[in-house]
C-alpha cells in the first residue's frame, strides 16, 4: 500500500469520526424526543426542542454572572455579593465614581448631619488590635490577578465599655454583654458543614464582639471551635436538650448552661424560612448528629411545628422564668413578626406578668436561609422594615421596651442596611447569609439539596475539601470587623459618636416620587390600621 | 522609671504604651483629644493628660524621659510641606528641658531630613527639630522609621543611613525600638533609621 491509500484510510476515519458519529447520535436523540410524552415540545421539535432546556437550565448562572446588572439579582444583587466578599478579602470598603445605588427606588436613607464627628471623637475601643490576614492586589489583568494573602494587625472597632449592649442585666445571674451590634444568625450543624462552622466560629473568635447563634440543631464541637461567645438556640424539636423519649432535658439543659461560652439561649418559635416542623431524614442522621442533637442514629425525625412545653404567653413566660432560673443565663425568643394581635397579646402579658424574654430576636420575612416551601419563604411574616418598628413601637407604648433588647435580622449583610435596622429600633443585628458568603457561597441556591458547590451548605465530605478553614476564618474575621468599621463611621457623619445611638430620627424614607417620611409617620400608620380592625 | 509619650495616640504610640507597659514603666500619655482618655489608660497609661492648645507641659514634670511620636510619614505625599509639626517638638525639647528631663526620643520618618528644594522632592523639612535635639544637649535619640505597616511585628531590624524609601516596618516593632533605646546607651546621641531587617531589635545598636 501507497502513502495516498493511508492517508484515503485516515480521511475516512476523520469523516466516520466528525460527521457520522455526531449525525448518529442526533438520529438517536431524535427518535427519543420524538417517542417520549413528557414534554411537548420535543415531540413537536425533536432536537432543536432541546435548547430550551438547555437555555433554561444554565439560565440563573448566565443572569448572575452576565445578563442581570449589578444591583438586579434576587435575593442578593451581584453588587451586594462582592460588597460582603470584598470586605472579607481585602477589608476594604472604597469605592471609586460614586454609587451605582438606585436613588429613584423607594427606600430609606441616613440623615447626615452638618458637622459629623471626627475620628478621635468617636467613642470606640481599638486598644485590642486583631491580627488577621487580608488579600492584596499585586497586579490585576484581564486574565490573572495576582494577589497575595499578608498579615496584618488591625482596629477591632468594639464597643466601649459603657457603649455594650448587655441582655439580662437585671434578670439573670450572668448577663450577657457585647460588645459589638453585629452577630452570626442561626445556621445549625447540618445545614452547614463542620468546615464551614468551624470557620465561622474561629473568625468570630478572633474578631471578638461578637456572637454565634447554633440553629437549632444543638451544639457541636465546631462550634466550639474558635470559642466565641455562642447563644444556643432551641427549637421545638429540642435538639441538645432533650431526654430520648423527646421530652425536654433540664439536666442536658443545665449541663449546657454550665458552659462558659454559651451566654444566652434562644427558643426558636417561628422563622422565615420555617414555619413548619423540621424533617430530617434517617440516612442524615449520622452518629455524630445524633450524639449532638441527643437523638437515635439512622432515624428520621419529624420535629413538631410548635414546642409542647406551652401554648401561649404565659405559660411560655413560665417556661422562660424555669430557664432562666436552672441556667442563670438570659433566655431570648426569636419570632417573625405576622399577627400583630398575637404579638400585642404577647406583650401585654409581659406587661401584666413583669415577666418575659430578656431578648426577642426578629426576623423579617425575607430572612431565612436553607430549605424551605415555597410559599412560606415568599408570602409568610412581614419584612423586617415593618416589623422591627412596629414591634419597637409596642414595646415603647406598653413602657416596657428597656427590658428587653431586640435583634434584627434579614438581608441585613452591610453597614448601611444594619444602621437602618439600629436607628428603626434594633439593639443588635444577626447576619446569615452574609456571614455564609464569607465563607465562600456563590449563592448557587442548592442549600436543600446538600450539593453546595463550594462546600458551604453541605455535610459531603468531597465537597467540604474544598472550603479550607485557615483561609477562610480571616475573611470571616475581616467581614464582621469592616461591618463595625462601617458602623462607627455611618455614625459619625450622622454626628453620633457610637452606631448604638441611632434612632428613628437618624433616618428617612423616601419613596418613589421623591416625598419624604419620617419612620414615625410609617409606625403609626401601621399602628392606626391595627387599632381599626 | 516614668516616661512621658507624646502622640500617645496615634497608631504608633498605642504600640509604645503596650510595650512599655510590658516592660513596666510608668507612663504619662499626652494627647490632643479628651475622648481618647480611656483607651490611653486601658492600654497601660498611669496618667493621661490631655494637651488643650497644646498646653501641656506640666505633665512632664516627675518624668525622667520622652517618647514624642509624630504622626509623620514619608510617604505622605510631596504636596505636604511639613511633614511632621516641628514647631511642636521644639516646643516639647524646650519644655523637657525645662523640666531637667534629660532622654528626649523623637520619632520621625525616614527621609525626613530632606529639604524642599531637594530633588527627589519629597519635602520633609524637619531637620530643624533634629538640629535643635543635637545642640541642646540633650541625651537624644531620633528614630526614623520605613513606611510604617500594620503588621505583626517580627522583633528583628535593620538600621542604617540613606535607607530604601522601598522598605517597611511594623508599628510593633518600631514601638519596641523607641522602648529599647530607652536605656540603651549605645543609642544614645545617634539618629537611625530602621527598617524590617534580620538583626534582632536588642543587637541592633
Amino acid at each position: 500500500m501507497g502513502i495516498t491509500a493511508y492517508l484515503l484510510i485516515g480521511l475516512i476515519v476523520l469523516i466516520g469520526l466528525f460527521i457520522l458519529i455526531p449525525v448518529g447520535f442526533l438520529i438517536l436523540l431524535y427518535i427519543k424526543d420524538d417517542r417520549q410524552k413528557q414534554h411537548a415540545i420535543l415531540r413537536n421539535f425533536p432536537v432543536l426542542g432541546n435548547v430550551r432546556y438547555i437555555s433554561e437550565k444554565i439560565g440563573p448562572e448566565l443572569r448572575q454572572y452576565l445578563f442581570n446588572n449589578d444591583n438586579e439579582g434576587k435575593p442578593f444583587s451581584r453588587k451586594q455579593y462582592e460588597d460582603v466578599v470584598k470586605a472579607g478579602k481585602y477589608k476594604e470598603r472604597l469605592i471609586g465614581f460614586g454609587s451605582n445605588h438606585d436613588f429613584e427606588a423607594e427606600g430609606f436613607y441616613i440623615r447626615n448631619t452638618l458637622f459629623p464627628k471626627q475620628r478621635d471623637e468617636l467613642k470606640v475601643d481599638n486598644t485590642e488590635k486583631v491580627r488577621t490576614k487580608t488579600y492584596k492586589v499585586d497586579k490585576d489583568g484581564l486574565f490573572t490577578r495576582k494577589e497575595h494573602h499578608e498579615e496584618k494587625l488591625v482596629d477591632p472597632y468594639l464597643l466601649r465599655e459603657e457603649d455594650a449592649v448587655v441582655i439580662g442585666g437585671l434578670t439573670c445571674r450572668t448577663p450577657f454583654k457585647v460588645r459589638g451590634l453585629v452577630g452570626q444568625s442561626a445556621m445549625s450543624f447540618g445545614a452547614l458543614g463542620e468546615n464551614a462552622i468551624t470557620a465561622l466560629s474561629k473568625g468570630l473568635g478572633l474578631a471578638k464582639g461578637t456572637w454565634m447563634n447554633t440553629g437549632e440543631g444543638g451544639l457541636s464541637n465546631y462550634h466550639l471551635a474558635g470559642n466565641p461567645d455562642i447563644i444556643m438556640q432551641i427549637g421545638p424539636d429540642l435538639f441538645g436538650v432533650r431526654k430520648p423519649n423527646g421530652e425536654f432535658s433540664w439536666e442536658e439543659f443545665k449541663k449546657k448552661s454550665e458552659m462558659d461560652q454559651i451566654k444566652a439561649f434562644e427558643l426558636k418559635l417561628a422563622q422565615g424560612a420555617k414555619t413548619r416542623g423540621g424533617h430530617v431524614e434517617g440516612e442524615k442522621v449520622t452518629e455524630e448528629i445524633a450524639k449532638i442533637r441527643l437523638v437515635e442514629a439512622g432515624k428520621t425525625i419529624n420535629s413538631p411545628n410548635r414546642f409542647y412545653e406551652f401554648d401561649n404567653a404565659s405559660s411560655m413566660f413560665e417556661f422562660i422564668e424555669k430557664l432562666r432560673d436552672v441556667g442563670g443565663k438570659p433566655v431570648g425568643i426569636k419570632i417573625v413578626v405576622g399577627d400583630l394581635d398575637a404579638l400585642e397579646d404577647m406583650v401585654a402579658t409581659m406587661k401584666e406578668s413583669g415577666k418575659g424574654p430578656d431578648f426577642i430576636t426578629i426576623d423579617g420575612g425575607e430572612g431565612g436561609t436553607g430549605a424551605t416551601f415555597q410559599e412560606l419563604a415568599d408570602a409568610v411574616g412581614l419584612p423586617i422594615s415593618a416589623a422591627l418598628p412596629v414591634m419597637d413601637e409596642m414595646l415603647t407604648n406598653y413602657g416596657i421596651r428597656d427590658r428587653v433588647k431586640l435583634i434584627a435580622s434579614g438581608k441585613l449583610i452591610t453597614p448601611d442596611k444594619v444602621a437602618i435596622a439600629l436607628a428603626m429600633g434594633a439593639d443588635l443585628v444577626n447576619i446569615a447569609r452574609g456571614f455564609m458568603i464569607s465563607v465562600g457561597c456563590i449563592m448557587a441556591q442548592v442549600c436543600h439539596t446538600n450539593n453546595c458547590p463550594v462546600g458551604v451548605a453541605t455535610t459531603n465530605q468531597k465537597l467540604q475539601e474544598g472550603l479550607s478553614v485557615e483561609e477562610k476564618h480571616y475573611r470571616v474575621a475581616n467581614y464582621v470587623i469592616s461591618l463595625r468599621e462601617g458602623l462607627f463611621n455611618l455614625a459619625a457623619a450622622a454626628g453620633l459618636d457610637s452606631p448604638v445611638q441611632f434612632k428613628r430620627k437618624h433616618i428617612v424614607h423616601k419613596d418613589d416620587l421623591g416625598r419624604i417620611s419620617h419612620v414615625e409617620e410609617i409606625v403609626h400608620a401601621a399602628m392606626r390600621a391595627q387599632n381599626k380592625k | 522609671m516614668k516616661v512621658a509619650v507624646v502622640g500617645a495616640s496615634e497608631s504608633v504610640g498605642e504600640h509604645v504604651l503596650m510595650e512599655l507597659k510590658k516592660k513596666e514603666y510608668e507612663t504619662v500619655a499626652v494627647i490632643s483629644e479628651n475622648n481618647r482618655k480611656p483607651d490611653m489608660e486601658k492600654l497601660g497609661a498611669a496618667q493621661v493628660a490631655v494637651s488643650i492648645d497644646h498646653d501641656f507641659y506640666d505633665v512632664f514634670s516627675g518624668c525622667d524621659a520622652v517618647i514624642y511620636i509624630s504622626g509623620s510619614s514619608h510617604k505622605a505625599g510631596g504636596n505636604k510641606s511639613v511633614l511632621i509639626d516641628h514647631d511642636e517638638v521644639i516646643k516639647s525639647i524646650n519644655e523637657a528641658k525645662n523640666h531637667g528631663i534629660d532622654r528626649f526620643i523623637l520619632m520621625s520618618a525616614i527621609r525626613a531630613h530632606e529639604q524642599e528644594d531637594s530633588d527627589s522632592r519629597t519635602i520633609g523639612d524637619k531637620h530643624e527639630a533634629d538640629e535643635l535635639l543635637q545642640q541642646e544637649h540633650l541625651n537624644y535619640t531620633i528614630v526614623r522609621p520605613s513606611h510604617l505597616v500594620d503588621k505583626s511585628g517580627i522583633g528583628t531590624i535593620q538600621t542604617g543611613k540613606g535607607l530604601s524609601t522601598d522598605g517597611e516596618i511594623s508599628k510593633e516593632d518600631v514601638a519596641a525600638v523607641l522602648v529599647e533605646v530607652l536605656n540603651n546607651e549605645s543609642a544614645f546621641y545617634k539618629t537611625f533609621e530602621i527598617t524590617a531587617g534580620e538583626t534582632p531589635i536588642k543587637e541592633a545598636f
